[in-house]
């Protein structure tokens, strides 16, 4: 469980706080999304989580343990990924970049390997393990990163606008892989987006705007009203409002399913 | 991106002879044709130096002919710093042209410096062609990880040099990329730009910053994954075999013969 | 292409487009073929580039353009370009200003800046003006609006529209919709180009657009979805026709089943 309360974090040498009393939750199991134009805060919120900032006001706590006094222990339990896969790799070789993690952790080498593997095998990377790591495309360089991330068996995951710099096909082809883990494991998803599409999946919806919590809500709520989606900086693309009327013909799909989720119930016949 | 053939610096993944060694095998391989280099007469022990190169390179040999064409811009600057140093070096002229005068010195020594140059730059680079930055690094660390114990930050040393040899080739990208959008608005960066400074600026500056940038947003992520926070351990385990030995022979077989031949049959 | 067209290069990412741009910069040589000028191929046929053949009226900014600053002030960063162009002081001055305007900078309050006290965006606009104030003929945009989100890609966009008509613009993009505002529209496949008539005429085709793994709006991409699990959709073209034969084949199959 990732818990904020009353947040409030300034960057060193700035005089106005990014994070303006913030506070989130996350159980076990869902996905929780964060939106909102650049610049309310939302990559901050992310690092917050993740322990890699500490706030001034407030805290943050994952499962009961505060980020203050055990960060080691909550960077090892929360997984985060950023935007550019190229800010992230730091080997050459796919494999020695997915081990990092667990070499970090000291653990013996025959359970690195077998993390390897199994983060390959999960992100759908598996037999490239040899591969040099920058001839790779965008997308497979981001599957590597979120390797990395995953072979640190972290029981919370944060994405922080890692789909960005992916094609569009791309992007929903990762983001089912690692919905697809997180079922799996039962982990806590924050997928921090600007993307409505992406938006939708998520069970709760957080919209920030210039570092406080503007609404918080289903994404049925939040995206059905034009005012908050225009300031949040959404758009509506059609699909949303084909799968409200698919659902009032009889798709037995939640309102905010993916395109392929909806495109799988059409189909099944 | 574009191209296939290995870039200087970078890691070709393959199975080479080479690629095969342990790498420390490899440094130390290195580290003796430097040596050799160094220390080689003209012309026989020099000689004797290039040979251990071309063994080498017969290790890796289906990389050659793209190492020759990544290599072959840097031996047309050696030479020119060679033809430098010649008129440069004073001592006996050999000829006056106007002001420029080449000396039998300034030959012998350009035609030195020019051979164990080649000699260390390609054998560099054949060392960092067959081997993983983290294989060189970990060989690294095997050898100069005593340093440690006189407070040499050996570790930190050798991780930067790591993650720099990763990303040889997103740099070169950037820099393609830089001089194009530069070039665009009509920047003139060929060679002749070198002394212009805002040209050199267009050029530098932004690469700096986004690698920079870059570097804190890499630094963040290390930590993340929690680096430097115990002891580490790691996926690969290097033993020597006996394709190492034998290796390890040779080197040592022409290092000695250099050593022989410089210091002793041909000073 | 004439004077005054706006045509776009719709391909995947990948596909190439950012090589056929540095071609149609003059920034580098094709292997095959040519790239005309007036007529002429400029870089004639040493196998070198020599800068000063580059035609000077063909600019072009690249993608993700906000990493090519550079300057100590914004103005700065806008002049180099003109500076290249051997212009007078006031002229140059006249031509930065101008351009900081056109990408809704105010030039009184930007001009003095440095360009990194600036949002991602804003600099990517400052290198917008940084091509604009050498006022082309041809000016070629790579992916003008890769990397930045839904609101900034709208100003963006809209920041660009206002060029038309003044000299030709090539505009690569990986969006189907932004490919649909150009006059003319190649779509890159394959490394082959092919001409298509014109935006509306986009669309109908997103079968075959989807296969080449351009980003369409997200009504189409359901529907490709759809017919890959092997549901077939009639052939149907513009977004209110397609929207209606989903809702069709999910009523049909459901009573149906």
């Amino acid at each position: 469980m990732i818990e904020a309360r009353a947040v409030t974090f300034r960057y060193p040498g700035e005089t106005d706080p990014t994070l303006h009393g913030v506070s989130v939750s996350v159980e076990a199991g869902e996905v929780v999304g964060v939106v909102g134009p650049n610049g309310s805060g939302k990559s901050t919120l992310g690092r917050l989580l993740k322990g890699l900032l500490l706030p001034n006001e407030g805290s943050v706590s994952i499962d009961g343990l505060d980020t203050g006094e055990h960060g080691l222990e909550v960077r090892r339990r929360v997984g985060l990924v950023f935007q550019n896969p190229n800010s992230q790799i730091v080997n050459a070789v796919v494999e020695h970049e997915v081990a990092f993690g667990p070499e970090n952790l000291g653990l013996p080498q025959a359970e690195v390997r077998a993390r390897v593997d199994e983060a390959l095998r999960a992100v759908g990377l598996a037999g490239r393990e040899l591969a040099e790591c920058h001839s790779l495309s965008m997308a497979d360089k981001q599957r590597v990163a979120v390797a990395a991330v995953l072979a640190m068996q972290p029981g919370h995951l944060i994405l922080d606008e890692a789909t960005a710099w992916l094609e569009p096909s791309a992007r929903w082809h990762l983001l089912d892989t690692i919905l697809q883990w997180a079922r799996s494991c039962r982990a806590g998803l924050v997928l921090i987006t600007h993307r409505m599409d992406e938006a939708q999946i998520c069970s709760r919806l957080y919209g920030m705007l210039d570092g406080k919590i503007e609404v918080e809500g289903s994404p049925q709520e939040i995206l059905a009203d034009p005012p908050t989606r225009a300031r949040l900086a959404l758009a509506l693309p059609e699909s949303l409002v084909l799968t409200s009327e698919l659902r009032a013909a009889g798709l037995p799909v939640p309102q905010n399913a993916s395109i392929d989720v909806v495109a799988e119930a059409i189909c099944e016949s | 991106m574009l191209g296939s053939s290995p870039r200087f610096l970078n890691f070709e993944p393959g199975d080479s002879i080479r690629h095969r060694l342990d790498p420390r095998t490899k440094l130390l391989a290195m580290f003796a044709v430097i040596a050799d280099a160094l220390i080689a007469s003209v012309p026989g022990g020099i000689i004797a130096a290039y040979l251990l190169g071309v063994v080498i390179g017969l290790m890796a040999l289906h990389l050659l002919p793209a190492l020759w064409r990544v290599l072959r811009p840097l031996l047309v600057l050696i030479i020119l710093f060679g033809l430098i140093i010649v008129v440069v070096t004073p001592g006996n002229a050999v000829i006056h042209i106007s002001f420029v005068v080449p000396t039998y010195d300034g030959i012998a020594l350009a035609i030195r410096l020019t051979l164990q140059t080649f000699l260390i730059i390609y054998t560099t680079s054949l060392l960092t062609i067959t081997t993983p930055p983290l294989a060189v690094a970990d060989a690294l660390q095997w050898a100069f990880g005593w340093l440690e114990r006189v407070r040499v930050p050996v570790r930190d040393i050798i991780a930067m040099v790591a993650i720099g040899l990763t990303f040889v080739p997103l740099l070169i990208e950037e820099t393609q990329k830089v001089i194009a959008a530069q070039r665009a608005r009509g920047a003139d960066l060929g060679m002749n730009a070198l002394l212009d400074e805002q040209a050199m600026g267009a050029l530098m500056i932004p690469l700096l910053l986004a690698n920079l940038r870059r570097g804190d947003e890499l630094a963040e992520s290390m930590e993340a994954r929690l680096y430097n926070s115990g002891p580490r351990t790691s996926l690969h385990e290097y033993r020597f075999r006996r394709l190492d030995a034998n290796a390890a022979a040779i080197a040592l077989a022409f290092t000695t013969a250099v050593a022989v031949i410089s210091f002793v049959l041909l000073p | 292409m004439d004077t005054g067209e706006v045509i776009s290069v719709l391909g995947a990412p990948g596909s190439g487009k950012t090589r056929l741009a540095l071609e149609l910069a003059f920034l580098t040589r094709p292997e095959v073929g040519a790239v005309l000028f007036h007529g002429k191929n400029p870089l004639g046929r040493k196998r070198s580039l020599q800068p000063q053949q580059r035609p000077r009226a063909v600019t072009m900014l690249v993608q993700n353009a906000e990493d090519q600053l550079f300057a100590r002030t914004v103005f700065d960063d806008v002049a180099f370009g003109p500076r290249h162009l051997e212009l007078e002081d006031a002229e140059i001055e006249r031509r930065v200003l101008k351009a900081l305007s056109a990408v809704r900078l105010d030039p009184d309050e930007t001009s003095t800046r440095s360009p990194f006290a600036l949002s991602g965006g804003e600099r990517r606009r400052v290198a917008l003006a940084g091509v604009l104030a050498m006022e082309p003929e041809v000016l070629i945009l790579d992916e003008p609006t890769s990397n930045l989100d839904p609101k900034t890609r709208e100003e963006f966009l809209t920041l660009l529209e206002p060029l038309r008509g003044k000299g030709a613009i090539i505009w690569l993009t990986a969006s189907a919709e932004e490919a649909a505002r150009a006059q003319r529209i190649y779509v890159f496949q394959d490394a082959r180009l092919a001409e298509v008539q014109s935006g509306a005429n986009l669309l109908r085709d997103w079968r075959r657009l989807a296969i080449a793994g351009i980003e369409l709006p997200a009504l189409f991409e359901l529907a490709a979805a759809i017919e890959r699990r092997g549901c077939p959709l009639p052939p149907t073209g513009s977004a209110p026709e397609l929207h209606d034969a989903i809702l069709d084949v999910w009523k049909t199959r459901h009573h149906a089943g």
